[in-house]
């Protein structure tokens, strides 16, 4: 089970290496 | 490569009317984290100054469990204003925002892929938007690129964040540099790197009847407004490009191989992003191997140029992040530990002159502005403009003091960084006198045969046009911000708040 629930993050899941996660607040890299 | 959502735009606010803003943040499609597929073409974050919560009306005694800096602000203190290098050309009198009565409320920021900016932005503002808030300034980024105006490379190195709580915390030292950081050095209400929860505000249960705040770890009693929220950290940097390399181009009499050479040295890398020091052999904690460059330009720490001939101490990316664990190098066995724990052992004068970078970092999320981002054959060419260009810093972290303003003062604006003297950051420092060092407008570069070769009168290169500190709430607290009233509640019908229990369907796209 994640330790963060993610929906309650403000961000963006990082889609992949320097993908948009790179210019948003939060990017839990997946 | 660059990301998909290349256009940005951030909104500075304040709030005319705090029950439209609320009914605003109620229906504000705000971007979670959560994974989606396709991946969306846009996003929406928001952030609140301290003077945003009070506009908001969120009880004084919530507000007052925020940590010193976010309650001080950014400009709040004089004292906090020279720590930070913001006085002379960058003091907060002198600033477009963020200082008197341009403190913002309210951040927006918004991030689009190529042409949907404009669109985004109509939707994001809703019926209640034109009521609620009256736009301070709104600060438009240029399309997104991997250079920053002075035409390095940028945004290469970051911290990765334990998400997965791998990395345990606890009080023993890190013999060794790690890139990998602990989930409460950047999200609130999670174990920092010392094992402790940063400062954030907790509210008793009962005080939350709306947004279902999950408890608190170390106190289960109260609920964590602060948890899965950080603070954000915004810096409007003016650039210099022309001034830069004008200058770099005196000192190395125009010859273009030692104005690039110089300028490398000055920011600690090349143009192209690569290490000025050899990498090295031991994978780093934290560098994920799989991600494009990423070993080929941050696999390295300085401890084989311990004397800077290669690396320049006072180097920018040097002093942002020394890489160093949390013993000098060469402390490695249990003899040497206790020896250093008890004072002794130093090689050399700068030794334990930096500090252990791990409680030291921040995520960093910024965006050029101005003009594209200009190449210095363009000056050399008489091509340069003077349209004003420059960076939105952007950074989040979970304890402003002891990370961005650490970072600030002690390495960046600091004239005794690593054993230096009369020197700053090459890049951002102010050149202004600070307290027992009347000069601090050189930058040394050690050469191998042991001598410095000394640049001086360094002109300021970087200004600050605006700042502020935020909080960049959770989904959950942005619903209790929407729904908690100073002195009571917005009362709604139960069968509606059952609903709303599970606020976060409301607020992701």
């Amino acid at each position: 089970m994640a330790l963060v629930d993610y929906s309650d993050v403000q961000g963006l899941v990082r889609y992949g290496w320097a993908d948009d996660g790179s210019v948003l607040p939060f990017a839990p890299n997946r | 490569m660059v990301g998909r959502m290349t256009e940005a735009c951030f909104l500075l606010l304040r709030i005319d009317d705090p029950a439209a803003a609320r009914s605003w943040l109620e229906t504000a499609p705000v971007t979670t984290a959560v994974e989606r597929k396709p991946p969306p073409e846009k996003a929406l974050q928001v952030a609140f100054t301290c003077e945003g919560l009070q506009a908001l009306q969120i009880p004084p005694e919530v507000i007052q469990q925020f940590s010193p800096e976010f309650m001080s602000g950014m400009a709040g203190e004089e004292s906090r204003s020279r720590r930070l290098g913001d006085v002379g050309a960058n003091a907060p009198s002198r600033w477009q925002w963020g200082s008197a009565e341009k403190i913002p409320h309210v951040l927006v920021l918004l991030y689009a892929e190529p042409g949907k900016l404009e669109t985004w932005k109509q939707t994001v503002q809703g019926d209640s938007w034109d009521h609620a808030f009256t736009v301070l300034d709104r600060l438009e980024a240029e399309r997104l690129s991997d250079t920053e105006p002075f035409g390095f490379k940028d945004g290469i190195s970051q911290p990765t964040i334990d998400w997965d709580g791998e990395r345990k915390p606890d009080k023993s030292e890190r013999l060794e540099y790690s890139n990998l950081v602990t989930l409460g050095e950047f999200l609130l209400g999670y174990p920092n790197e010392y094992g402790k929860y940063s400062t954030r505000p907790l509210v008793d249960r009962g005080d939350d009847r709306t947004a279902g705040l999950l408890p608190a770890e170390e106190d289960p009693d109260k609920r964590d407004l602060g948890r899965n929220g950080c603070y954000l950290v915004f810096r409007q940097l003016a650039q210099d490009v022309s001034g830069f390399w004008k200058f770099l181009d005196g000192e190395a009499r125009g010859d273009p191989h030692g104005r690039t050479n110089l300028a490398e040295a000055m920011v600690g890398r090349k143009m192209n992003g690569e290490a000025l020091v050899p990498l090295g052999d031991r994978q780093i904690e934290g560098l994920d191997p799989d991600a494009k460059d990423n070993i080929r330009l941050n696999q390295f720490t300085y401890e084989p140029d311990s004397d800077g001939a290669r690396c320049p101490l006072g180097a920018h990316i040097r002093r942002a992040n020394s890489r160093n664990g949390d013993l000098p190098y060469g402390t490695s066995g249990l003899l040497s530990r206790l020896i250093r724990t008890l004072g002794f052992g130093r090689k050399g004068i700068r030794d334990d002159m930096v500090s252990s970078t791990r409680f030291h970092r921040i995520l960093r999320r910024g965006r050029a502005y101005g003009t594209a981002p200009s190449q210095e054959r363009d000056f050399q060419s008489g091509q340069a403009d003077n349209r004003e260009r420059g960076l939105y810093f952007i950074c989040l972290n979970a304890n402003i003091g002891r990370q961005f303003e650490f970072i600030q003062n002690a390495w960046i604006m600091g004239s005794k960084f690593d054993g230096l003297s009369e020197e700053s950051d090459p890049l951002l420092g102010n050149r202004l006198p600070i307290p027992g060092c009347p000069e601090t407008s050189t930058f040394s570069i050690p050469q191998p045969d042991g001598v410095r070769r000394r640049i001086t009168g360094l002109p300021q290169f970087v200004t600050v046009r605006g700042g502020a500190y935020f909080f960049l709430p959770s989904i959950r607290a942005l619903w209790y911000m929407a729904t908690q009233v100073c002195g009571f509640l917005k009362v709604e019908p139960i069968a509606q708040q059952s609903e709303r229990l599970a606020p976060r369907a409301l607020f992701c796209e």
